[in-house]
């Protein structure tokens, strides 16, 4: 199932007057009787029926406690505590990481007391990296660096954001590297300069 | 799709270029067969690429033969008919049709009128496209609803907005592949299509203010002005996306498209973009 924060265009720490506003907004923009005799009629449908299901989602998880068991392979699973400790709380986002299991990752992140520490900046920008947010990511993973400068794993992260496929022949085309082009072009001036002088 | 995703030609051998076009010529071809003749006037740059990366993905072999061209008798030229060629094409004619219902929703008065007669032609054209390629036509009409829906509600966020366009050309470049191909082609494509959408607002910034259409950029920064100041920064998040792209394909194992494929991800695309900041700038002025 479609992640419901992302049909209802909200965030995931967006709070419930939030979330109610963006639903009725929604509602009201997709209405059945604002498409009548309209080609888009049965889209506008089945979009209400998806947000009316991301909202009952929502408002479910959050009635009880962050539990929701979604469809496929977006579980996001129970059992989490976010007062047992803020270390054993990281050490369980990066098995979900490992695992690839994103949202779930996500959700206890958000749960998470302390959103101003290094780790939490880190593996938010982790998580914004392997969803393709990358403008969120790089945001997360700076300030990380910036409030951990010592930490090499948070570094290195963030240089690999920058880098591109190191098979691409084109690595150095933008950055001013010296090519072989460069050091003919040179051969050349200096030669054109010494018939100048005889 | 906008046409952003072209090569630099002067970085490219004769033969590369040379393929390249042949490429295009498939499109065109098995595109005006089995999809729509309105292929060949509408067909851009963006497809071609999605097409070089599956082939490239798939392994499909570089093999191109010379044939007349059917809309021109006159002229002889190479074309590379392929499976990608007919799926893109497919992806294509799906792509276009939404983008006609999209503008009959938005448009008014003339506009309306003329967007309603692009989706009539563009209906049968729709047709045979998804018949081609069962379910694709469903799942990117939901994810271009998505996206309407935070185009109208005006959010703020070009990661959250690009993510229901960018997952459309996912879609379309996967289509059909499964396992490791398809990770590969959908990561591929969803970056791709986040560069597509993040330049397309940038470019268009200042006539979206004119007109007073949504334009996420304007929305994040506040102004078209600091979206025009912020042009550092839009860059950094569009080469991002052109080095993750890079790093996802590189996964696929090379091919004899690699050089094809990176010169128009890092070459072509920071011409589009250097294009567009100078195209603004002298617009400010």
């Amino acid at each position: 199932m479609t992640d419901p924060y992302k049909v209802l265009g909200v965030s995931p720490q967006a709070s419930d007057e939030e979330i109610k506003k963006a639903y009725r907004a929604l509602v009201k923009k997709y209405h059945p009787d604002n498409y009548v005799d309209n080609p888009l009629a049965d889209l506008a449908d089945e979009k209400m029926k998806e947000i009316n299901e991301a909202y009952d989602t929502i408002t479910r998880m959050r009635a009880s406690g962050g539990t929701y068991t979604g469809g496929g392979n977006d579980t996001y699973s129970s059992g989490y505590s976010g007062g047992s400790g803020a270390s054993s709380g990281y050490a369980r986002i990066r098995d979900l990481l490992n695992q690839n299991r994103i949202s779930e990752a996500e959700i206890l992140l958000d749960r998470e007391p302390d959103k101003n520490s290094a780790e939490w900046h880190f593996l938010t920008g982790v998580v914004y990296m392997r969803k393709g947010w990358l403008q969120q990511a790089r945001e997360h993973l700076t300030l990380a660096c910036q409030l951990d400068p010592s930490n090499a794993e948070y570094r290195n992260m963030l240089d690999m954001f920058s880098n591109t496929a190191r098979s691409s022949p084109y690595n150095t085309a933008d950055t001013g590297g010296c090519t072989g082009c460069d050091i003919c072009t040179g051969l050349i001036c200096a030669d054109l300069m010494c018939s100048c002088c005889r | 799709m906008f046409g952003y995703i072209k090569p630099r030609a002067s970085e490219l051998l004769v033969k590369e270029n040379e393929f390249y076009k042949a490429v295009y010529c498939g499109i065109c071809r098995i595109g005006g067969k089995r999809v729509s003749r309105f292929t060949r006037l509408l067909l851009n740059n963006d497809f071609v690429f999605l097409c070089l990366v599956r082939m490239a993905v798939c392994g499909d072999k570089a093999c191109a033969e010379t044939r007349r061209c059917p809309y021109s008798l006159k002229k002889k030229c190479m074309l590379c008919e392929n499976e990608s060629a007919l799926y893109t094409s497919a992806a294509f004619g799906i792509l276009l049709y939404y983008k006609a219902l999209d503008d009959v929703a938005d448009d008014r008065g003339f506009a309306r009128i003329a967007a309603k007669f692009r989706a009539l032609f563009a209906r049968s054209m729709f047709k045979r496209a998804s018949a081609l390629c069962p379910g694709l036509a469903e799942d990117v009409k939901e994810r271009l609803s998505s996206l309407a829906g935070l185009e109208k509600s005006r959010v703020p966020s070009p990661d959250l907005v690009s993510d229901s366009f960018a997952t459309v050309t996912a879609l379309a470049a996967s289509y059909g592949t499964e396992g490791e191909e398809r990770d590969i082609l959908w990561e591929c494509g969803y970056h791709i299509g986040r560069y597509i959408y993040l330049i397309d607002a940038f470019e268009d910034v200042l006539r979206d203010e004119k007109k007073g259409n949504f334009n996420v950029l304007a929305e994040y920064y506040g102004s078209p002005d600091a979206v025009i100041g912020a042009a550092g920064d839009i860059g950094q998040t569009l080469r991002d996306s052109i080095h993750a792209f890079c790093r996802a394909y590189e996964r696929s194992g090379g091919s004899v498209y690699d050089k094809l494929v990176y010169n128009i991800a890092q070459l072509g695309s920071a011409d589009c973009f250097a294009a567009a900041v100078n195209k603004l700038k002298g617009t400010d002025k």
